[in-house]
């Protein structure tokens, strides 16, 4: 019997079953934890306690929240196009969800390996896009449509930034794996001589998720909520774990691309191989929540960006950087050779 | 070097964000390490903040040691009082002496300016520091019986000027 069950564990993971699971449930259940996480940060740097109410220090506050939405009515607008209202929320997690399955956590815990992954991520999260844009559409209502067209103006220019930053690494690791661009950075992480690179990344990838201090598409003091602003109930809790499971996304990606994935840190010291013995997915899982915690970080610090500044930042000054980057790593790695 | 540059340099090396930065994360690293001192929230119905000390709130109703009222409804507060607040409701009694039955207050056109209390030839009538004026009555909210003025009373800690009285 025993043997049995270990033979369809085995039989699950040789294809991948497991894995999806595994993932699919660790990053629905990250969004209530960031979101109290989120609350309670943000409200100590601004001095305050953050919610302390639901559970000790209020750590059951995400779950409340999620039980509200679920039992809270579904509101579609009689003005709304219904079929595309509904779409909308789905195609807007979808994405976001089965963009996970090319990020490695571990050498031995990742769901695939295909050699374009990094083309395959940023085509996903392009398509995340289309969830916003047709939620402002269908919803017939001003607010929702301007968030809509900020968000859409915003995604294609700052996906440029962010697609041009990534070919640093890129061309340093010389393959397109997420697995082989990590295993590239065993003994170096991109990080040092990418440091440009991951500061466009960094820029990009807050205005990627709509994350303060770039998120003009659901700008409170001017769109009430922007795209998302006549959906009700579970359709709005899809927008919101949407959005949290790309800032899981973006950062595992960084981490990928420029932090050594799940490579401990200082390995060109033959002291610090130590390290080694710690499970990677720590490290890996470490320097993710490093990265969220920096989103939480800058959206308490900085006020928002008016509508031609971003367009200035992202155009002007960040796709120059990182064409910029892109040159001089080429001609330090044709020097090298 | 010229201001200009320096202005350069500055917006090069993003010092001022960095700054900003450092500004919230030390807040943030404080309240972890100490956070009754940075934390500045009180949680209200568990800690409660105490009113100033000239603070008019609820009235109250005093009573004499034998736990009579002290009130022997001679209406001045109610005369004195400029937005015709109170009612006093007396009747006689046995030995034809003034019976007070009944003492209402409306909350909503109280304006808490303390005359009916500086008035009381008796001191029977002060304003309390209770600040906390909700009830499950709407009704018991806004019109304060006796009852509920005696039994405010007797909470002694939250007189106002308790030399003086």
């Amino acid at each position: 019997m025993t043997a049995q069950v270990l033979d369809m564990v085995k039989f699950l993971w040789a294809h991948s079953v497991l894995q999806i699971v595994i993932v699919f449930a660790c990053t629905l259940m990250m969004v209530p934890i960031l979101t109290w996480v989120e609350r309670k940060v943000i409200g100590h740097m601004q001095v305050r306690l953050g919610p302390m109410r639901v559970g000790p220090h209020g750590i059951l506050q995400g779950i409340a929240d999620g039980v509200k939405l679920l039992l809270k009515e579904n509101i579609v607008p009689s003005g709304a196009d219904k079929r595309i209202f509904v779409l909308a929320p789905i195609l807007s997690l979808v994405p976001a969800m089965i963009a996970f399955s090319v990020i490695p956590f571990d050498h031995w815990f990742y769901i695939t390996d295909i050699n374009i992954a990094v083309l395959y991520v940023l085509a996903i999260s392009s398509v995340g896009t289309y969830g916003i844009i047709l939620a402002g559409w269908s919803s017939n209502s001003k607010y929702a449509l301007l968030g809509a067209l900020r968000s859409a103006a915003q995604v294609i220019s700052y996906e440029l930034a962010i697609g041009l930053s990534l070919v640093g690494p890129l061309m340093m690791a010389g393959t397109l794996s997420m697995v082989g661009i990590t295993k590239a950075q065993a003994e170096h992480w991109f990080l040092l001589p990418q440091i440009v690179g991951f500061f466009i990344y960094f820029v990009a990838m807050l205005a990627e998720t709509n994350r303060s201090p770039f998120d003009l598409p659901e700008a409170e003091t001017e769109l009430v909520a922007g795209f998302h602003v006549e959906y009700s109930g579970m359709r709005f809790a899809f927008f919101f774990i949407a959005e949290y499971a790309n800032m899981v996304l973006v950062s595992s990606m960084a981490t990928v691309m420029f932090l050594g994935g799940w490579n401990p840190p200082f390995q060109m010291f033959e002291v610090m191989h130590v390290l080694q013995k710690v499970p990677g997915i720590f490290w890996f899982f470490g320097k993710v929540a490093f990265l969220l915690f920096c989103f939480l970080w800058v959206r308490a610090t900085f006020p928002r960006f008016r509508y031609d500044q971003l367009m200035r930042l992202g155009w002007k000054v960040l796709i120059p950087m990182a064409l910029g980057n892109i040159l001089v790593t080429g001609i330090v790695l044709a020097l090298l050779k | 070097m010229s201001n200009a540059f320096k202005k350069f340099i500055r917006a090069v090396t993003l010092v001022d964000l960095f700054k900003g930065l450092a500004l919230t994360g030390s807040v943030w690293v404080r309240s972890i390490i100490t956070p009754r001192q940075v934390l500045v929230t009180r949680p209200y119905p568990e800690v409660k903040r105490p009113a100033f000390p000239n603070f008019k709130g609820h009235h109250g109703f005093l009573l004499n040691e034998d736990g009579s009222l002290k009130c022997v409804g001679c209406g001045i507060c109610a005369g004195v009082c400029p937005a015709k607040a109170i009612r006093v409701y007396t009747e006689e009694g046995k030995d034809h002496e003034k019976v007070v039955v009944g003492y209402e207050i409306d909350a909503f056109r109280c304006i808490y300016c303390g005359f009916c209390q500086e008035a009381c030839p008796k001191d029977a009538i002060v304003l309390t520091r209770l600040y906390e004026l909700a009830d499950y009555d709407n009704r018991a909210c806004y019109r304060w019986k006796m009852d509920r003025l005696v039994e405010v009373g007797k909470k002694r800690p939250l007189f106002r000027d308790e030399v003086n009285l």
